[in-house]
This record gives structure tokens, C-alpha cells and sequence, in this order.
């Protein structure tokens, strides 16, 4: 094990010396994320009983909000897994946007609920519920940010200095409200979506290991690695298992 | 229409007990209004009496006389009825005479910043095994999701249903910080600490909505920590009771 990591990071080493400097086109490595069913059956989501606040009970009247910590399709296509490069770009130093990310709260629930900024990119947090909403990131590596939104506060901006995977994000008013933004100090990330598709464009040629990340403890993270050449499109597929739960 | 709940005195009482606790405030108040007026006059006649001007010279010797005597004697029996008289029998009431838990609704409050979780436990009555490892956003109490008794338990995230002239037994505990669960119209307040599961008991005499107030500082949300407390009658509880425990209580969901 420890001569293989030494392997990597001599590998990756040589690669970041070999790939700084020119900028040619980039490669893609893009994939599905999917959940092996426990027993062959979809699990289904939990409602989110509301009635604490009157406003966010009154955005469900048509069918009950339901919990966003597994979001799985009929063909076990997973949404919200955050896949990134772990490993391979060491050394290298990328702009971050001017440009802000956006997250809203909406039905007193973060959306999107899984999301990818980079480190000092600008985050624009939106109240659109009418209500109040304190918006409470907790990182380990960067300052910890607690702020309140009331109802008449439609907008607010906030940043994480540092990158970390991941950032969990809590409304100290609506307990149920939980969101992760993964913060980054490159732009090669993604979150599955549709189908569970994700997609990473523009890698400069080399090996990387990718990760995908689950919020949930019992799907974890998986790695995979990947070599790309430059303009080459390659796929990176991952099959979450549900792990038994860790008793304590 | 519901009467006014706060005006300039004590807010109304809907509680069995709180007619000793209220008699408990008012005398106490009654008695150190007396002592403030005693202790009062007594000091604007040492600012006269010992005024600089007529003794340059600053005396040591403690004063001896009988009405200093008897004034001293006079706070410690006051004092000894209010504990004694007053305070100790509410409290042996409170804290030692409880209502069986088979004639009481019997809920679990675990606060945490900023919401006050309570939690029912659903038809079969019986309360889910709980632990901190199983704590996540979709499961604010930690319910152990092997433990069939859970299945059917309810969160009732800041709303306090209970049955009017029905005594309530609430298991107080704490998910985070000290909090403390108050009730000003039932004459309640009892402080939630982590790690610890506090009984009290109480009674409501009167149907319609109360607020539930956190009563320690325990953040910067602390004062947006508010619960509502909905004293309803038995069927108009058990419907929604029923409705709370069927919703919880759904197949095909799945614990994380």
C-alpha cells in the first residue's frame, strides 16, 4: 500500500512538471452514479413534517416535501453524489470565478442540495420563502459563517476561504433544512443529476483519481482512476453499495 | 375567542399546579417589597444620622439594641415560611407526586439550537430506541431504524399538543447545549441538559394555543427558539395524533 501511494504521488508529481504551462484542449471524463437497491426494492424518501413554520407547511400543500439525502431514480440513477478530482493536480493554480454561485431556499429547502464552488468564489445565498431562514455553514478549514435572513432579506453573499469536501450547511431555524457545498481549489467537479450523469470537461492530460462523494455514511465514497489525454473523453462509472450501519 | 394571555402582572394560569406557584410570587413579592421599604428608610436614616459633618470620626463598634435583633429575626421566619410553607410542599408535589404514565400523555422533548423537538410516541405508545449516531437532517431524534417501536414515532418539530385536564409526563433532555423548556401559562420551567433525561408533570385547564419559550441562553438563535403549545380536547387530539403517527409510519421508506 505505501509503495503504491508513493508510486502516485511520484507519477503525479512528474505529470503536474510535464502538463504546467501550455493550455491545449482539454479532456472529459464523465460517468453515471448508481445505487445498488437494498432487496431489490427502490428505498423510498422520508416526508419532512413542516409544521413548525406555518410559510414553508403552506409551499407543500400540493404533496409532502420528502428528505433529499437519497435521491434515486427507478433504474438507480443517484443524484446529489459530488464528484471531483482528488488527486493529480497538485501544484497547480487555477483562477477562481468572479462570477457567484447560487444556492436559494425555497419551501425551506436548499436548492440545489448538493452543490460545487470554488475556493473565494462568491456564493449568493437567496431567500425566496418570505420567511425567516439563518443560513449556518460549519467548515473545518475555513471561517465559520452564521447568518440570518429575515423574511424582507431576499438576498445575502457569503464565501469559504479554503477548499474542503465537504461543507455542511444548516438553517438554525428550520432543523430539517441540511445542504453540503463542496468547496474547491480547481474547477474539475461535478454533481450527478439526471440519470445520475455527471461530467467533468476541460482536464488537462494526465492521471487523476476521482472521487464521488455520498452524503450519507452508509455509501461513503468511491475512487476511481482515471488517465486522460488531451481532448480524449473517457468514463468513470461508480455503483454505490448501501453499507451496514456502523453500530457504536 | 381566546382571553388575554399577558397583561402588567403574571400571564393567566392554566396549569393545576400553578395557583401555589402564583401564590408562591405574589407573597414573595410582597415580602421583599417590605424589606426594600425597611431596608429603604433604614438607609436614608443612616444619610441623615451619620452624615460626615457631625461624626468626623468613624465608629467600629457594631450596633447593639433589641430592634436590630428582632428585624433579623423577623427575615429569617419569613423567609423559613416561604421555603418552608410554600416552596417545599409545591415542589414535593411537583417532583415526587407524579401521575401514573399509564393515565398520562407521555412526550419527550429534546431541544436543540433552535427548535424544540418533541417527540410522540406514535400508536403502539411505545418510544423508539434513540442514539446519537442516528442523528441526521431526516431524522432529528436519531431514531434507531431497527427498532420496530420507532416505526410509528413522531416528530413534532415546535408544536406541543396535549390533552386538556389530561396530566402531560415530559422527559426533558438535550441535543446540543442547555436550554430550558418553559411554559408561562403552566407555570413551567424546567432546564434541558445534554445527557440527561428530566421528568416533570403538568396539567391543563384550559383549550387554545400558548407559547413555549426557551429559558437559557443557548445561542445566538435564542430568541427566536419558540414552540407553540396547543391544549385541545381528547378527540380533537387523537385525530391529529392518529393523522401524525399514519404519516410516519410509511412502508416503503427507507432509513439512511
Amino acid at each position: 500500500m505505501k509503495r503504491r501511494g508513493l508510486i502516485t504521488a511520484f507519477m503525479t508529481l512528474g505529470i503536474a512538471c510535464f502538463a504546467s504551462g501550455d493550455v491545449v484542449a482539454g479532456a472529459t471524463v464523465s460517468g453515471t452514479i448508481k445505487l445498488e437497491f437494498p432487496g431489490g426494492k427502490k428505498p423510498g424518501r422520508k416526508k419532512i413534517q413542516m409544521a413548525a413554520d406555518p410559510v414553508c407547511a403552506g409551499k407543500h400543500t400540493a404533496a409532502p416535501a420528502r428528505s433529499e439525502v437519497v435521491v434515486v431514480e427507478d433504474d438507480g440513477g443517484l443524484h446529489n453524489v459530488f464528484v471531483y478530482v482528488k488527486k493529480g493536480l497538485e501544484g497547480k493554480k487555477f483562477d477562481a470565478p468572479a462570477e457567484p454561485a447560487v444556492l436559494d431556499q425555497q419551501g425551506c429547502i436548499y436548492v440545489p442540495h448538493v452543490m460545487g464552488v470554488r475556493a473565494g468564489q462568491p456564493i449568493t445565498v437567496l431567500n425566496s420563502d418570505g420567511t425567516l431562514h439563518n443560513i449556518h455553514p460549519k467548515p473545518q478549514k475555513s471561517a465559520e459563517i452564521n447568518k440570518a435572513m429575515p423574511k424582507f432579506m431576499k438576498k445575502t453573499t457569503i464565501s469559504f476561504a479554503n477548499a474542503e469536501v465537504m461543507v455542511p450547511v444548516k438553517c438554525d431555524v428550520h432543523p430539517w433544512m441540511q445542504s453540503y457545498i463542496g468547496v474547491m481549489d480547481h474547477p474539475f467537479f461535478a454533481v450527478s443529476g439526471e440519470g445520475g450523469k455527471f461530467e467533468i470537461t476541460g482536464l488537462p492530460a494526465g492521471t487523476y483519481t476521482i472521487e464521488a462523494w455520498h452524503e450519507s455514511e452508509r455509501l461513503g465514497t468511491m475512487t476511481q482512476e482515471v488517465t486522460v489525454a488531451d481532448g480524449e473523453s473517457r468514463s468513470a462509472d461508480f455503483m454505490f453499495k448501501i453499507k451496514p450501519r456502523k453500530k457504536k | 375567542m381566546q382571553e388575554k394571555v399577558y397583561g402588567y402582572w403574571l400571564p393567566i394560569d392554566i396549569s393545576t399546579h400553578g395557583a401555589v406557584v402564583d401564590w408562591l410570587i405574589n407573597w414573595l413579592h410582597v415580602f421583599m417589597i417590605a424589606l426594600f421599604l425597611g431596608w429603604g428608610v433604614f438607609f436614608v436614616y443612616c444619610l441623615v444620622r451619620y452624615r460626615r459633618r457631625a461624626n468626623p470620626d468613624a465608629t467600629y463598634d457594631p450596633v447593639k439594641g433589641k430592634v436590630a435583633k428582632y428585624v433579623e429575626y423577623g427575615v429569617i421566619v419569613v423567609e423559613a415560611a416561604l421555603l418552608v410553607g410554600l416552596s417545599m410542599p409545591l415542589w414535593a408535589d411537583f417532583k415526587h407526586a407524579f401521575p401514573d404514565e399509564s393515565d398520562a400523555l407521555v412526550v419527550r422533548v429534546v431541544p436543540e439550537q433552535f427548535a424544540w423537538n418533541i417527540h410522540y410516541s406514535g400508536k403502539d405508545g411505545k418510544f423508539g430506541r434513540t442514539a446519537p449516531e442516528y442523528v441526521s437532517a431526516d431524522n432529528l431524534l436519531g431514531l434507531d431504524p431497527d427498532d420496530p417501536d420507532g416505526n410509528d414515532d413522531f416528530n413534532s418539530i415546535n408544536n406541543l399538543h396535549i390533552v386538556k385536564d389530561k396530566p402531560v409526563i415530559a422527559h426533558i433532555s438535550s441535543k446540543d447545549v442547555i436550554h430550558s423548556f418553559k411554559i408561562p401559562v403552566m407555570r413551567l420551567t424546567q432546564d434541558a441538559i445534554p445527557g440527561q433525561d428530566i421528568r416533570i408533570w403538568f396539567e391543563a385547564t384550559k383549550a387554545g394555543t400558548f407559547d413555549i419559550a426557551c429559558a437559557q441562553l443557548c445561542g445566538l438563535g435564542h430568541y427566536r427558539m419558540r414552540g407553540q403549545l396547543t391544549v385541545e380536547s381528547e378527540e380533537a387530539f387523537q385525530t391529529w395524533f392518529d393523522e401524525q403517527s399514519g404519516a410516519a409510519d410509511e412502508e416503503d421508506e427507507f432509513s439512511f
